[in-house]
C-alpha cells in the first residue's frame, strides 16, 4: 500500500474559496474583511472537515498500488485488480494549518475511527485550530457512527467556542459534553445487538500561544518537538486503562501491568459510561513543534515521543507527511488496528497552500 | 435470431490466501435457462456423420446404425438445416442428393421421408479416415448461416486410412465452426481418438456397446441439439497485471481442459470456447497465479464473462462474476478449502487415476495398476460417485472401497474396459447440501 490518499478532502475541495472572496457555502461573493457571509450568514473565519466524513461512495482518482487511472465501479483497478479503499477505508484532510489521516490499517475490515478538524481565522492568519480524533469501540455496533458523530459534534463546539471568548478547558468540556451527546443519541435510535456505541476521544486546542487536550479514553496526544531547544517530545495524556486507573490508586506499575483486563479501557464516551468528562491538560510548549493526536492503531505500534518525532522533518511544517509518514509505518508493522493521526504545527501560523504536490507524496 | 437464455453464473473459491500465497482456486458454475421449444427462434443446421467402412458390414451394426441414423433424421426440427454423411475412407454426402450441390436441405416431411431412404440404402465399404468426413461436414456448414450448427459422428473403427497428423490438422481448421458430439459403437474403436474429436469439437464421447441402443442415444442427442438456444459462448476471464491463467477446466458434467483453446481477446483477457447452450448447467475450475499482495490487501483475481455475438458484431454478456483474492494471516480463513473446488479437484484426480492405471494394465504394470485403480475406487467411493465405482468394478475387485484396496481381475471384457475409459471424464455433480 502506497500513501496515495483516497478521499482527499484539501481545502480546495471543502471549501471551493476560488475565486477567493466568494463564501464557501453558497457561493456569493464576499468582502475581503467580512465575517460573516451576507446572504447565507455563513461565519467565514470558521473552517472544517465535511460533517459524517467523507462520501462512502467516493472512489480514488488512480489506483492505490499501480497509479492506474481507470478503476471500476465496484472499486477494482482495472489493471491490476487491486480493491481501492472506499469512503471511510481512508481518509486523508489536508487544511493547511492541520492534516490528519484514518486508514483503515490491513486486518480490520471496516474503518471505525473518525476524525474532525477545523480552524478559525483569516486565510493568511489563522488564529486557532482544532481537532479530534475517535476510536469507535469495535465490539459496539455502531461504531463508526459513533465515532465520526463525536468528532463532528465536538469540531462544531470547539470551533464556535473559540471564535468567541471562551477559556480553552471550558471549551475541551462543552466538547466533549457534546460529543457524549451524540453518542448517546444514536444508542437511543436502534437496538444494539452488539452493546450499545462506544467511542474513545481526544481533542486538541493550539492557538497563537498554548495547546489544550481533553480525552476519555486511549487515544493519545502527543508533543513532538522540531526544534532542538524548546520543549522535550512527550506524551501529554494518560490512557484511561484498568492498569493506568490500578496505578493512580496506588497499585505498583508491575502488578497493574499484570491484572487481568489490564489493556482494557477504564472510560469511553457512550451510553453505558457514566462520566463524559474529559481529563483535560494545558501547557505553553516553548519552541517549535507539532501536537499528533492518534488512536492506538499508530501508538500500539510507534509510542516513544522519540521516536514519533522522528519522523517531523526537522524544523519544518508538513502535517499531511506527518501523518502520511506515521500512517504507513503504523500499517507496515502489521496494521492490526485502523490507525487515524492529525498533525497540527505550533506556533500556529499560515501554512502552505494545501492540496499542492508534495515530494513525500506519490 | 438467437433467443437467449438466462445465465447465472456463481462463484464458488475460498478467497482469503496466507501471506505469501499466489494460487487462487475458484468453480465456476453456470446455469442457463433457455425459453421453451416451440418459441425458439435460433436457427440450427445438424449433419449426422455415419460410419460407412468394410467393418461395418455386420447386420447387426449396420442396421443399427441406419436405424440410429433415421432416428436422429426423425428428430429434427422443421425448418432446421440438415445433410447426412456416410464415411469411409473418403466421404460423400448421402443426402442431400448430389445433384442439388454441396448444400443443407431444409427438413419437412418430404426431405426428412427422402433422406431416410438415401440412408436406407447405404452399403458398406473401405476404410476409415474420419478426418475426411469432418472436413467434408465443415464444407456443408459453411453453405448456412445457421447459428447452432451440430453434428454427430458415429464410428466403429479406428482412423486406420489417414495419418494421425491428418485428423489433428483438419480438427485444428475446422474448430469453432461446428459441434460434433461422437459415438462408437463395438469395441474396435480406440477411445483416444474419438476423445481427441469430441474435445476439439466442444462435444461429447460415448460408447454404445450394444447397436440396438443406438437408435435412442442418437434420438437423445439430436434432441439435445435442437434445445439448444445460443451458439459459440465464450467463457472469458480477466486477469489482472501480473496474474496468470494456469488452468482452465470444464469439470461438469465431463472433466475437458480448455487452457490450450484460450484465445486472447485483448491484452488481459482470454476467452475459451464453450459451445453452444440449452437449459443446462456446467462448471468450470479456474486455476490462477496471481501476484503476491499484502496482508488485508483485496485483489479482484479475475472477472469472468460469458460473451455471445450479437447482432451486427456485436458482444452479449450473458453473465458476470469475480474471482478475489484477500490476504489474512488468520490461518483458520486461509486453510480452508472450498468444499466445490475439493471435490471436482478429486473428480479430475479420479478421472487420472483410472487412465493411469487402465495405461498401467495394458502395459502389463500389475503394480501400478492395482495402485492407481485401487485409488480410482477410493475416490469415487468418497464422493459418491455410483455410476464409477460400478465401472470400476468391472475391471477389479473390490476388497476395501474406502480404503481402496482392490486386484485387477484375470479377465476383464473390452466393453468393460472401454466404458470405464470412456465415461472416467463424466463427474459426479457436487451436492450443494454438503460439498460433496
Amino acid at each position: 500500500m502506497t500513501n496515495s490518499p483516497s478521499t482527499d478532502f484539501s481545502l480546495a475541495d471543502t471549501e471551493p474559496v476560488r475565486p477567493r472572496h466568494v463564501c464557501p457555502d453558497c457561493s456569493s461573493p464576499v468582502g475581503k474583511r467580512d465575517r460573516f457571509c451576507e446572504v447565507c450568514g455563513r461565519n467565514l473565519l470558521l473552517h472544517r472537515t465535511p460533517v459524517g466524513g467523507p462520501d462512502p461512495a467516493m472512489q480514488v482518482a488512480t489506483c492505490i498500488s499501480c497509479d492506474f487511472a481507470e478503476i471500476d465501479s465496484e472499486g477494482f483497478c482495472l489493471r491490476c485488480g487491486r480493491s481501492q479503499p472506499l469512503g471511510r477505508d481512508r481518509v486523508v484532510y489536508d487544511l493547511g494549518v492541520v492534516a490528519g489521516v484514518s486508514d483503515r490499517g490491513r486486518r480490520r475490515e471496516r474503518n471505525e475511527d473518525a476524525l474532525a478538524l477545523g480552524w478559525i481565522g483569516r486565510r493568511d492568519s489563522p488564529k486557532c485550530v482544532v481537532a479530534v480524533v475517535c476510536d469507535g469501540v469495535a465490539f459496539s455496533s455502531r461504531a463508526s457512527e459513533a465515532s465520526q458523530g463525536a468528532a463532528d459534534a465536538a469540531v462544531d463546539i470547539l470551533l464556535s467556542a473559540m471564535s468567541g471568548t471562551a477559556d480553552p478547558t471550558a471549551a475541551t468540556r462543552a466538547a466533549a459534553a457534546a460529543a457524549s451527546a451524540a453518542v448517546n443519541r444514536l444508542a437511543d435510535e436502534g437496538d444494539h445487538e452488539e452493546g450499545p456505541p462506544a467511542t474513545t476521544y481526544v481533542s486538541a486546542i493550539v492557538n497563537e500561544s498554548e495547546v489544550t487536550i481533553g480525552w476519555i479514553g486511549d487515544s493519545r496526544a502527543y508533543w513532538l518537538a522540531t526544534g532542538s531547544n524548546g520543549t522535550r517530545s512527550r506524551c501529554l495524556t494518560v490512557d484511561h486503562t484498568r492498569a493506568n486507573e490500578l496505578v493512580a490508586s496506588g497499585v505498583s506499575a508491575v502488578a497493574a501491568g499484570a491484572a487481568e483486563d489490564a489493556n482494557a479501557l477504564a472510560r469511553w464516551l457512550g451510553a453505558d459510561a457514566d462520566d463524559p468528562r474529559p481529563q483535560v491538560q494545558r501547557f505553553r510548549p516553548n519552541g517549535p513543534g507539532t501536537v499528533l493526536l492518534c488512536t492506538d492503531g499508530l501508538w500500539g505500534y510507534l509510542s516513544g515521543p522519540s521516536v514519533l518525532a522522528a519522523h517531523l522533518p526537522v524544523g519544518g511544517r508538513d502535517p499531511l507527511g506527518t501523518a502520511m509518514d506515521l500512517t504507513e509505518a503504523a500499517n507496515e508493522r502489521g496494521g492490526r488496528d485502523n490507525i487515524t493521526v492529525a498533525a497540527i504545527p505550533f506556533p500556529v501560523c499560515a501554512g502552505q497552500e494545501p492540496g499542492m504536490a508534495r515530494s513525500d507524496s506519490p | 435470431m438467437t433467443s437467449y437464455p438466462e445465465f447465472q453464473l456463481e462463484v464458488a473459491q475460498n478467497q482469503y490466501l496466507a501471506p505469501g500465497a499466489t494460487e487462487v482456486n475458484a468453480v465456476l458454475t453456470v446455469t442457463a435457462d433457455a425459453p421453451e421449444e416451440g418459441q425458439f427462434t435460433t436457427s440450427a443446421a445438424e449433419i449426422v456423420i455415419v460410419d460407412c467402412s468394410a467393418s461395418m458390414y455386420r447386420p447387426s451394426k449396420l442396421n443399427a446404425a441406419k436405424q440410429a441414423t433415421i432416428a436422429a433424421i426423425d428428430g429434427i426440427r422443421d425448418g432446421v438445416e440438415f445433410a447426412v454423411i456416410a464415411g469411409n475412407e473418403s466421404a460423400k454426402v448421402v443426402y442431400p442428393p448430389k445433384h442439388e450441390g454441396l448444400t443443407l436441405a431444409r427438413a419437412d416431411e418430404e426431405t426428412k421421408a427422402a433422406a431416410r431412404d438415401a440412408v436406407a440404402r447405404l452399403v458398406p465399404s473401405g476404410g476409415t479416415a474420419m478426418g475426411r468426413w469432418l472436413w467434408l461436414a465443415d464444407q456443408l456448414f459453411a453453405t448456412s448461416t445457421a447459428e447452432i450448427r451440430h453434428a454427430i459422428l458415429l464410428t466403429d473403427g479406428r482412423n486406420d486410412s489417414q495419418a494421425p497428423k491428418e485428423l489433428t490438422a483438419t480438427l485444428e481448421s475446422v474448430a469453432g465452426n461446428f459441434v460434433c458430439d461422437c459415438r462408437g459403437v463395438g469395441t474396435d474403436w480406440e477411445v483416444a481418438e474419438l476423445r481427441q474429436i469430441a474435445h476439439a469439437l466442444l462435444g461429447s464421447v460415448d460408447i454404445v456397446a450394444e447397436p440396438a441402443d443406438l437408435a435412442a442415444d442418437f434420438a437423445a442427442m439430436t434432441e439435445a441439439a435442437m434445445g439448444k438456444a445460443v451458439a459459440d459462448v465464450g467463457l472469458r476471464l480477466w486477469t489482472p497485471q501480473g496474474a496468470r491463467i494456469d488452468f482452465v477446466k470444464q469439470v461438469e458434467p465431463t472433466l475437458a481442459d480448455l487452457t490450450a483453446m484460450g484465445t486472447p481477446t485483448d491484452a488481459r483477457s482470454v476467452e475459451y470456447p464453450t459451445g453452444a447452450w440449452g437449459s443446462e448447467t456446467r462448471s468450470y475450475h479456474v486455476k490462477l497465479h496471481v501476484p503476491p499482495a499484502e496482508v488485508g490487501d483485496k485483489m479482484l483475481a479475475c472477472r469472468v464473462s460469458l460473451v455471445s455475438s450479437g447482432p451486427n458484431k456485436s458482444e452479449i454478456v450473458l453473465g458476470k462474476g469475480r474471482v478475489l483474492a484477500v490476504w489474512t494471516d488468520d490461518v483458520s480463513l486461509s486453510t480452508v478449502i472450498d468444499p466445490t473446488v475439493a471435490h471436482y479437484t478429486g473428480q479430475a484426480e479420479l478421472a487420472d487415476a483410472i487412465h493411469a492405471g487402465l495405461a498401467a494394465r495394458r502395459a502389463g504394470d500389475i503394480e501400478t495398476a492395482t495402485q492407481k485403480l485401487g485409488r480410482a475406487v477410493a475416490l469415487a467411493t468418497q464422493s459418491g460417485h455410483e455410476d464409477a465405482v460400478s465401472l470400476l468394478s468391472g475391471v477389479v475387485d473390490v476388497e476395501d472401497a474406502v480404503q481402496g484396496t482392490v486386484k485387477l481381475k484375470s479377465r476383464v471384457s473390452a466393453i468393460d474396459e472401454m466404458t470405464l475409459d470412456t465415461r472416467s471424464t463424466v463427474t459426479k455433480r457436487v451436492s450443494r447440501r454438503t460439498g460433496i
